[in-house]
């Protein structure tokens, strides 16, 4: 991969010459192939997509469609009709939560969940569990940082109606075998949904083959702007879950009585969607495929292994997460001893380096498992070098020396 | 970073460590507590009355330098004042009294304790004769962002 190549394409960098960007697990940069496919758009065929019987408006349907397929292949998705793009991948989950639950759930069902989910993969769960009498259940983690997966499969009674987790966690990096666990549930015929907000951007995602029923991913963490993002559905879920928002363009007639819906996905898109954003998703995701998603991988475990043998050596900083890279993504959450996160974080960004601290919205996790209530992180992506992560650790270790 | 940038950081955070004002104070006649929910921080200040005047202020505290000499400086400006006049503390004394630049997305920590004390007086509980009362605590900002 030639990195510095890379480093060209993204205009933030020229703009903040020497910044260290080490918080892509929150938020990606942007290439400038996706910043001009928005502004392109917006130039050239500005119109609301679907019902307009002029040229530009079929050229903005074509371009938002051309997106859909782009990420149907990206996930090896059987046709584009098992895409709904969604804002993120949380109101991918939400409406997953919203669709299946009023047409499936009853008082006493359960939803499994991880120790290691974000909140967008629990607090959804939450609420369904408050409105509709259903309870909500956690597989463990291990100290090691990967999920039990004895206890996945204990607690894969027949209450449970849903197992929803994460591909890749966001704080430990741990890249879960979803399709082993998937295979685990769907021998008893739970359906799961995997969260692949931290895994799509960084590893090759085959959901045909994980045989997964629902997979979530936010398209502002993989180079596109924000408010794109992702849901497929497998075939089964997607025709016989009822649509979640109503509104235009999910509608096939509509008259004083009742109404009619489309076939999917266009029954869960109401409303005009975020046209720009979508064709900057497709973008986005030439982009990345034109570097591979294989090389992309095989950046990301040299970077993380690198700063993970580096970030051992430091006297007073602990590293959660699997120890091999090869388990992992590179978002790397640690401590440093006597030294707050978020104070941490400051003395990095007067050095220019932006890393993340706090619970990263993963308060379960650090309260049952890390047994801290914040931690700071880095995470990696496809811009980043060792140059970055020497500064990084550079810093990090003049600010040790200077405050013991 | 410049060499000053870290040495005043290693100011503020060895009174985070040693502020004389970190404390528990025992049968307090005032007490509030609170955290931030955004990171997870929290303080306890206990104030000891005589008339309307705050004669000891004391606080107790998990978190970050920034929040904790926030609640010190706080503390030594609550002494020989009314509570009134500590409810007046304005933002930008606040910032004052701890006297070292903060970033808008640090500002929170050190405003932690002005917080506490001014948008919650429904916590204000006299402790008088009720020995331990456990005080509830509350969220500032519950606002959570996926990152």
């Amino acid at each position: 991969m030639n990195i510095k190549g890379i480093k060209n394409d993204f205009p933030i960098f020229r703009e903040h010459p020497g910044l260290v960007y080490l918080d892509s697990a929150a938020t990606s940069q942007k290439p400038k192939a996706v910043i001009d496919a928005v502004a392109n758009h917006y130039r050239t065929r500005n119109a609301n997509i679907h019902r307009g019987i002029y040229k530009i408006s079929e050229e903005a349907t074509a371009a938002y469609d051309a997106a859909r397929d782009a990420v149907a292949k990206f996930i090896n998705a059987p046709s584009s009709r098992n895409i709904i793009f969604v804002r993120n991948a949380t109101e991918g989950i939400n409406l997953v939560a919203h669709a299946f639950a009023r047409s499936r759930l009853k008082k006493g069902d359960v939803i499994l969940a991880t120790l290691m989910e974000h909140h967008a993969n629990i607090v959804p769960w939450h609420m369904l569990a408050k409105d509709r009498g259903i309870k909500v259940a956690f597989t463990n983690v291990t100290l090691e940082g990967y999920l039990d997966e004895e206890d996945f499969k204990k607690k894969l009674t027949s209450n449970v109606k849903l197992a929803a987790c994460t591909h890749a966690s966001n704080v430990l990096g741990t890249i879960n075998p979803v399709k082993r666990l998937v295979a685990y549930a769907n021998k008893k015929g739970i359906p799961v949904l995997v969260d692949g907000a931290q895994a799509a951007p960084h590893l090759p995602v085959d959901v045909h083959d994980m045989g997964c029923d629902f997979y979530v991913l936010s398209g502002h963490k993989m180079l596109a702007p924000s408010g794109i993002g992702a849901l497929y559905m497998s075939d089964e879920m997607i025709d016989a879950l009822p649509p979640f928002m109503g509104g235009g363009d999910m509608i096939e007639a509509v008259t004083t009585e009742g109404f009619t819906y489309q076939p999917a996905p266009l029954k869960f898109e109401a409303g005009t969607p975020a046209i720009e954003a979508a064709i900057g998703f497709g973008e986005a995701i030439v982009y990345l495929q034109k570097i591979g998603m294989k090389a992309i991988r095989k950046h990301e475990i040299e970077l993380t292994k690198y700063a993970l043998h580096q970030m051992r050596k430091i006297r007073g900083v602990t590293v959660y997460g699997p120890k091999k890279a090869e388990d992992r993504t590179g978002a790397i959450a640690f401590s440093v001893d006597g030294i707050h996160p978020h104070d941490l974080a400051s003395l990095f960004d007067a050095e220019n380096i932006c890393v993340r601290a706090g619970n990263h919205c993963t308060m379960p996790l650090h309260e049952n498992v890390l047994g801290v209530n914040a931690t700071t992180r880095m995470s990696f992506y496809i811009y980043n070098d060792m140059q970055d992560i020497d500064k990084a650790i550079r810093v990090l270790n003049n600010i040790i020396r200077t405050l013991k | 970073m410049s060499k000053e940038d870290l040495e005043t950081f290693r100011r503020i955070w060895e009174l985070s460590k040693d502020s004389p004002y970190m404390a528990k104070m025992e049968k307090p006649d005032l007490a509030f507590t609170g955290n931030n929910a955004v990171c997870g921080d929290w303080i306890e200040i206990a104030f000891r009355m005589k008339g309307k005047k705050i004669v000891e202020a004391r606080f107790l505290h998990k978190g970050c330098a920034l929040s904790a000499v926030g609640a010190s400086v706080f503390s030594e400006f609550a002494e020989g004042k009314t509570l009134e006049a500590v409810r007046k503390l304005t933002p930008q004394k606040q910032l004052e009294l701890f006297g070292a630049p903060v970033s808008p997305a640090r500002s929170k920590c050190v405003m932690l304790p002005l917080e506490i004390i001014k948008k919650n007086p429904s916590q204000t509980r006299s402790l008088k004769g009720e020995g331990e009362v456990k005080l509830r605590s509350y969220k500032i900002n519950p606002s959570q962002t996926r990152s």
